[in-house]
């Protein structure tokens, strides 16, 4: 099982939204998949894949053996393929309950009930919750947004990374470290107010993963809990998936990176 | 006058074309990550030590800021250098 987080430093960059496309995209692609969420006390991600109704037990719970992992996670059911499960977290407890070995007894259980990926979706800051959820990865998926401090913050969680991860410490192969451009504006780019991503790629010098543009479908698929990976036909599923074929080993150009002005037709009739 | 025009149009340039703030941005930023991930990798513990101890030399002779001293271990080929950048206030003419 290969253990994926997704980071930022930052808070509100878009690692749930990117949580819940990429989970679903690799269970999409037959493979199984856990998604779990690491913001205990401020948990979000049940919301975003639609499951917060079903929501009995916590990772807490399995934590402190008042829960079995079979119980706490929940099937989701957008997928098809019936091969992707949820690990919320808890809404109230204290977030030091969130401990190394319990975080190691978790993924753990899941690699012997025969999951290919856990996705972490990893809370904003540097403290606890958000070293709990890198320790273990194997591959981190930096959420970035093209703004200064989105930025110097993704480099922050890097120097992290490449000091507190298991692999780190252990001195075994780093952690696999991925860039994804999230909230992207080609028009803001063109006009010169928002940073290129090729500037942000030579900035913090990662691979880039993907590009995800900015859209108002990412809220459209908030509001009534479906990853927006699903919302077909949309730009951002589009790029989501193409993001999750590139993780995958795929080689795709970039798509949605470039601002094509309105033509004279659409500017008249006042289109976008 | 100059403020008065930037307050008229903001951050608009004459002609309502807008100032190109994100090379700002990428230059800020990358003079920034230079410096903090040279600090990450390179600065032994003594560092904060060594700054605060150069520093009090340093003060007995000449008035400068606490801010004004900046020292980086910086690699070079194959030997570590030891930079300290000190930026002395106006009119203390080196000599003096
Ligand atoms: N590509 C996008 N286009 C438009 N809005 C987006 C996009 N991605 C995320 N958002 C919006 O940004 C907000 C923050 O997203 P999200 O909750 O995924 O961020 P987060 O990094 O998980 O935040 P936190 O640090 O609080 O956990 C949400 O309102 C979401 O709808
Ligand atoms: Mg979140």
């Amino acid at each position: 099982m290969r253990v994926i987080v997704v980071t930022s430093g930052k808070g509100g960059v878009g690692k749930t939204t990117t949580s819940a496309a990429f989970a679903s995209g690799l269970a999409m692609r037959g493979f199984k998949t856990a998604v779990i969420d690491f913001d205990v006390g401020l948990r979000n991600l049940d919301l975003i894949m639609g499951c917060e109704r079903r929501v009995v037990y916590d990772i807490i719970n399995v934590i402190n053996d008042e829960a079995k992992l079979t119980q706490a996670l929940i099937k989701d059911k957008h997928c098809e393929s019936e091969n992707l499960y949820v690990l919320p977290a808890s809404q109230t407890r204290d977030k030091n309950a969130l401990t190394e070995s319990g975080v190691e007894f978790v993924l753990s259980e899941l690699e012997h009930m025969g999951f290919d990926y856990a996705v972490c979706d990893s809370p904003a800051g540097i403290e606890h919750g958000a070293v709990m959820a890198l320790t273990f990865a194997d591959e981190a998926i930096i959420t970035t947004n093209p703004e200064v401090s989105s930025v110097r913050d993704s480099d922050r969680i890097l120097g992290i990374l490449q000091s507190k991860s298991r692999r780190a410490l252990n001195g075994s192969e780093p952690v696999k470290e991925h860039l994804l451009l999230t909230r992207y504006s080609p028009k803001r780019v063109e006009e010169g107010e928002m940073i290129t991503y090729k500037d942000v790629q030579e900035l913090l010098r990662i691979p880039l993963l993907g590009v995800i543009p900015e859209s108002e479908s990412v809220l459209q698929a908030s509001n009534q809990g479906i990853p927006t990976i699903h919302l077909k036909g949309s730009d951002v599923a589009e790029a989501y998936t193409d993001m999750v074929a590139r993780f995958l080993g795929e080689k795709l150009p970039l798509r949605f990176v470039t601002y094509e002005k309105p033509g004279f037709i659409k500017r008249l009739l006042g289109g976008k | 006058m100059g403020t008065l025009l930037s307050r008229l149009f903001g951050e608009k340039k004459l002609f309502g074309e807008k100032k190109r703030t994100s090379e700002i941005a990428v230059q800020r930023l990358g003079i920034l990550i230079a410096h903090e991930r040279n600090n990450r990798t390179t600065r032994p513990d003594y560092m904060p030590e060594l700054q605060r101890e150069l520093l009090t030399v340093i003060a007995k002779y000449i008035e400068i800021d606490l801010d004004k001293i900046d020292i980086q271990l910086e690699k070079q080929g194959d030997c570590d250098v030891l930079k300290v950048d000190i930026i002395l206030p106006e009119g203390q003419d080196a000599g003096q």
